[in-house]
């Protein structure tokens, strides 16, 4: 009898232990398992890190096979997520670029039936993105801040790096992180407060500026480099805030006053040449052209701030710049009326056809905006380009370009509301975008339980070598030099 | 040997039960607050990713046990167990070393427990940091063989300083202490190890920092998850953490001195009267100065406004943080009018903290705006209160984040914080009723939300409750006269301020709606109509009981012809006799 039951029991075992595989009577269904984050039917890049996902709802345990258009199958196993193996998934995005993988999922409900849910697809694009994107994380939020950084995350891997913390810097505030034509060796960024100033890093060297002069109304804010190194615009501004009181709203960042100025790396010097420095108007989040000819900017004319928080509309503007020479001309052109709505975060595609930018409904500073979009316009016919796949209901902000023009990414709200998330958007030769993918983390439940946004990410090229803790270095011991103003 | 193992329990056990008496009477409602400041999750990842941290490990351990202090007695009962501990593991190492059986040495190895009860910790992450170390110096001096000794030494304090650092610096100097002490140690050898594990224990924190870490040189060395790390280290941290050697080396000193008392059951009876001398003294001088805004907060945290204003009845109220919690109650409760001018009114600040910073101020600003039915200020303070704190959370405040979110219509930020909270012990029945909120239409048919949206501002206006309260309160008020707390809250401003011609204003509203009028209104309005505007059939308009105008003609009748303390004596508690005699709080200057 005993012998009899132990058989009996290593039967069921034997029938029990399918290696996670689906079996016995499954349900077919034709509609999508739910997936967090949502990868079906998203383009991706071909060097993207594993796109590990989570399967919502109660379940027992849940089964994928993703299965390459070359014929490579590979199947996971798990209790809600799929937690992909590194080398299979590089496996599958070099044997199927330019192709598409299916992904059939299983689950298995508490009472041990399973479920076969309709099948996705993950096209691979044979365009690469950029391998590095470099943000700072923040709390979202009101005036106060507790821990800040700068990191740096390889999108090949998982492997995320601090390229500066502020725990290391006495929790002052550090923004404005921008890359020169996404070159990871020259790059700048802001420290507030303690150790308060403009640092530069040029291939390991560091600078430390103090970038107030007595022509400009506070220190440099929103930077742009310009590709030849030599030039970076920002924005001057005189920076509000106040909180809302109704539902509707939370907050509102304005400017009392601001202008647009060139600084030039080599002479230490903002050139008012090159400048744009008006009382009747509001000019704010400059950028260059790829080539380095156009300097293009947001303007409104200046009026009450804050009486006027909520009508005042930046234009999308542009004026040619004289890198030799290091100056401006003398017109300016209007590429977007602000008629019905306000312009910000212009950026144009390294190729030099698409230009980018966001669209709230007043004032330059989105983030609280839940109507802020991103629009882009082909800039060989100056028309704009449906960008509805890429937008949704929440706010969608920032932006950064790859390299190849290719890839964008952008900060959006769209998962929760509140937390500034970066989504990755193909965008094909024409200017269309695909449906953004949620940057993959190791763990997909890792964002339910992040409670940082990730500002400003920028596409870089390769990783950020300076060492935090030289930054740490420059940061308390050396003095900060004077920027002239000509 | 058995009466002295008697003793020596006896001693610890008095110490249990002092540490117990005297965390549950003074630190009761403290650490009730401070459990507050930490959030264990149910989750693979909370584990693994503060295993990479240093101190991880130690800082799991104090979230987990932490977690339970909203529980009665679980902070006073671990608190004292774990000093007890402390007290035992240290005894237990200097008999390693001294193997001494005096009974002077007995009572000193409390004194550094004893440190804890002087210096509070806020988290027990320090506490059980100090154990860990001592737990791995009695380890070293527990192995006999001198070469597995030196090896286990150079590993326990790389693993306490992963898992639980700074517990390394106190197990490597009490290490090093040991070797230098014991006889049976080769003197060359000895000081030598001792020399090693003391530079390890100071170069480790320097190599983590270059390999595995990116990290501040203070967290290297001591973690950051045993105080605030944008504060300075605590005194209290050097006090205590360097009490350990400094008494083994006294020890050492004075291991040849003859003991206190030659008779060694005199000396027993002595050292237990003693150290229940002590303990009693401590316990009873050592309140906290703070316990009463502490319970006020534990009891506004589970909503139990009514007995804050039953408590504030019996008992004079200490400090402008419970001040705020009293008026808010009262005001929250209906009876702002009876207390009003009874409460040590301070002005703007007794009412809500002035531009708060503080861990209370927020936790303050975020109730007072919530009852007041500024649900975006609740939120904002509940926000700030979260991220400016030590560990970046802060359940109490997730929860208001929760609810202000659910008010909002912000159903997706709801549930962010939601799914963090139901990964907890204590917070997920709240989250487990919330889950059924985050549909529309069960939102707006719920009660709590329907009433909250109903009060909601809808005139937009930038005032700060916090900076600017009766602008702020105004527009509250006049979008909803229905605002009850905010009414309430915004009449008491102005009679406390004696602007008497704005509540006039608010009184002719209340006037329409048939309201009954408190006792003290009728006064204010009595004087007003008395004082300022002689407008009789206005004030016969109004419902002033007679009782309250007969005493109010006495008054006037009386003012001049009383001496002042009759007068006081006689009408010290009426709106009249504050007006005219009573100088109201300072004006905040704007």
């Amino acid at each position: 009898m005993k012998t009899a039951n132990s058989l009996l029991f290593f039967l069921f075992c034997l029938l029990s232990c399918t290696g996670g595989k689906p079996f016995g009577d499954i349900e077919m269904r034709n509609e999508s398992a739910s997936l967090f984050p949502n990868y079906a039917d998203v383009t991706i890049p071909p060097n993207i890190a594993p796109l590990n996902f989570r399967l919502e709802g109660e379940m027992k345990a849940c089964y994928a096979t993703l299965t390459g258009e070359n014929g490579q199958v590979f199947s996971y196993k798990g209790t809600n997520q799929i937690i992909l193996k590194p080398g299979q998934w590089k496996k599958l995005l070099t044997g199927n670029t330019g192709k598409s993988l299916s992904v059939t999922v299983s689950t298995q409900s508490r009472d041990g039936r399973w479920t076969t849910w309709q099948p996705f697809h993950i096209y691979i694009s044979p365009d690469s993105i950029d391998s590095h994107l470099v943000y700072r994380l923040i709390e979202p939020g009101y005036e106060k801040w507790h821990i800040v950084g700068i990191y740096q995350r390889n999108l090949e891997t998982f492997d995320e790096k601090p390229i500066i913390k502020n725990d290391m810097t006495g929790y002052n505030c550090m923004n404005c992180h921008s890359f020169c034509a996404g070159d990871p060796g020259l790059m700048m960024f802001h420290m507030r407060a303690t150790y308060g100033a403009t640092y530069i890093v040029s291939n390991g060297d560091i600078s430390k500026l103090n970038t107030k002069t007595d022509g400009t109304i506070s220190n440099m804010t929103y930077p742009y480099w310009h590709p030849s190194g030599r030039y970076i615009t920002t924005s001057v501004n005189d920076i509000k805030q106040f909180f809302h009181s109704v539902k509707e709203k939370k907050m509102e960042v304005f400017d009392f006053e601001s202008d647009v100025i060139v600084y030039d790396v080599e002479r230490q010097t903002i050139l008012s040449a090159a400048s744009i420095i008006t009382k009747d108007a509001f000019e704010t989040f400059p950028s260059f052209s790829p080539g380095g000819e156009w300097l293009y900017f947001c303007s409104a004319p200046a009026t009450q701030m804050p009486e006027s928080y909520d009508s005042i509309r930046y234009n999308l503007c542009r004026v040619s710049f004289d890198a030799a020479q290091g100056r401006i001309g003398s017109t300016i052109d209007t590429l977007v009326s602000a008629t019905l709505h306000s312009t910000t975060f212009p950026r144009i595609s390294p190729d030099g056809r698409f230009l980018m930018y966001t669209e709230t409904a007043y004032g330059q500073f989105p983030i609280w905006h839940k109507d802020a979009e991103t629009r882009m316009i082909d800039l060989s016919d100056c028309k704009q380009i449906d960008m509805s796949v890429m937008n949704s209901d929440d706010t969608d902000s920032y932006h950064s370009w790859s390299r190849n023009s290719r890839w964008v990414v952008v900060s959006s709200r769209r998962d929760n509301g509140l937390y500034t998330l970066p989504y990755l958007v193909h965008i094909d030769a024409s200017g269309h975008p695909s449906k953004p993918f949620l940057l993959p983390q190791k763990n997909p439940d890792m964002y339910d339980y992040f409670l940082y946004s990730y500002n400003i990410p920028e596409l870089v090229t390769g990783e950020v070598t300076v060492s935090p803790y030289a930054l740490q270095h420059a940061a308390q011991t050396f003095p900060a030099t004077q920027v002239r103003f000509e | 040997m058995k009466g002295l193992l008697t003793y020596k329990n006896l001693i610890f056990l008095l110490f249990f039960v002092g540490s117990f008496l005297f965390f549950e009477v003074n630190y009761r409602y403290w650490y009730r607050f401070m459990e507050q400041y930490s959030l264990f999750l149910n989750t693979d990842a909370y584990f693994s990713d503060l295993l990479k941290q240093v101190g991880g490990f130690n800082e799991y351990l104090t979230t987990f046990i932490t977690q339970f202090f909203v529980l009665p007695f679980v902070s006073s009962v671990t608190i004292a167990l774990l000093l007890t501990l402390i007290s035992i593991v240290f005894a237990t190492y200097l008999h390693k070393i001294f193997q001494f059986s005096t009974l002077n040495f007995q009572l000193l190895t409390l004194l550094p427990a004893f440190l804890f009860w002087l210096f509070p910790v806020e988290s027990i992450a320090f506490i059980l940091a100090v154990l860990t170390g001592l737990a791995a110096a009695l380890g070293y001096a527990s192995i006999k063989k001198p070469l597995v000794r030196y090896v286990a030494g150079f590993l326990l304090i790389t693993v306490t300083y992963l898992l639980s650092a700074p517990a390394y610096l106190p197990a490597a100097l009490l290490m090093t202490i040991y070797e230098c002490c014991t006889t049976t140690t080769k003197k060359g050898s000895g000081y030598t190890v001792s020399l090693g594990l003391l530079a390890w224990a100071l170069v480790l924190p320097l190599v983590a920092m270059r390999t595995c870490y990116v990290i501040p040189m203070r967290e290297a060395y001591f973690s950051r998850h045993l105080f605030h790390p944008e504060y300075a280290l605590p005194a209290s941290f050097w006090y205590i953490g360097c009490s350990f050697p400094m008494l083994s080396i006294g020890v050492w000193l004075l291991r040849n001195c003859r003991p206190l008392f030659r008779n060694e059951k005199l000396g027993r009876i002595a050292s237990v009267s003693f150290l229940t001398v002590v303990t009693v003294c401590i316990i009873y001088f050592g309140k906290h100065p703070l316990e009463q805004v502490y319970h006020y907060d534990w009891l506004a945290r589970n909503q139990q406004w009514d007995i804050i204003c039953e408590h504030v009845d019996k008992h004079p109220v200490k400090d402008k943080d419970a001040l705020v919690y009293a008026n808010l109650a009262y005001a929250h409760t209906g009876r702002f009018n009876e207390a009003l001018l009874r409460l040590p009114q301070i002005g703007d600040e007794g009412f809500i903290p002035h531009d708060p910073v503080t861990r209370l101020g927020l936790i303050e600003a975020s109730e007072v705006a919530w009852l007041l039915n500024h649900t975006n200020s609740a939120q904002r303070f509940a926000f700030v209160g979260v991220l400016s704190s030590q560990r970046n959370v802060q359940p109490r405040l997730m929860k208001r984040l929760v609810e202000t979110y659910l008010v909002n219509e912000e159903y997706k930020a709801a549930e962010k914080y939601m799914k963090i909270l139901e990964k907890t012990t204590f917070y997920k029945a709240d989250v487990s009723k919330w889950y059924k909120l985050l549909n529309p239409e069960t939102a707006a048919a719920t009660p709590w939300i329907a009433e909250k949206r109903s009060l909601n501002p809808v005139t937009d206006n930038p005032y700060d409750l916090t900076k600017t309260l009766p602008d702020a309160l105004a527009f509250l008020i006049d979008d909803h006269s229905d605002n009850k707390t905010a009414f309430e809250y915004g009449m008491g401003y102005l009679l406390l301020y004696k602007n008497l011609g704005a509540f006039i204003h608010y009184m002719e509203q209340l006037k329409e709606t048939g309201q009954p009028l408190s006792v003290l209104y009728q006064e204010a309005i009595c004087l007003y109509y008395n004082a300022v505007e002689n407008n009789p059939e206005v004030f016969h308009s109004y419902p002033i009981s007679s009782v309250v105008y007969s005493r109010f003609s006495g008054y006037l009748q009386q003012v001049r012809t009383l001496s002042p303390a009759l007068l006081a004596q006689q009408y010290g508690d009426t709106y009249y006799y504050y007006a005219q005699f009573v100088q109201p709080p300072k004006m905040p200057s704007r």
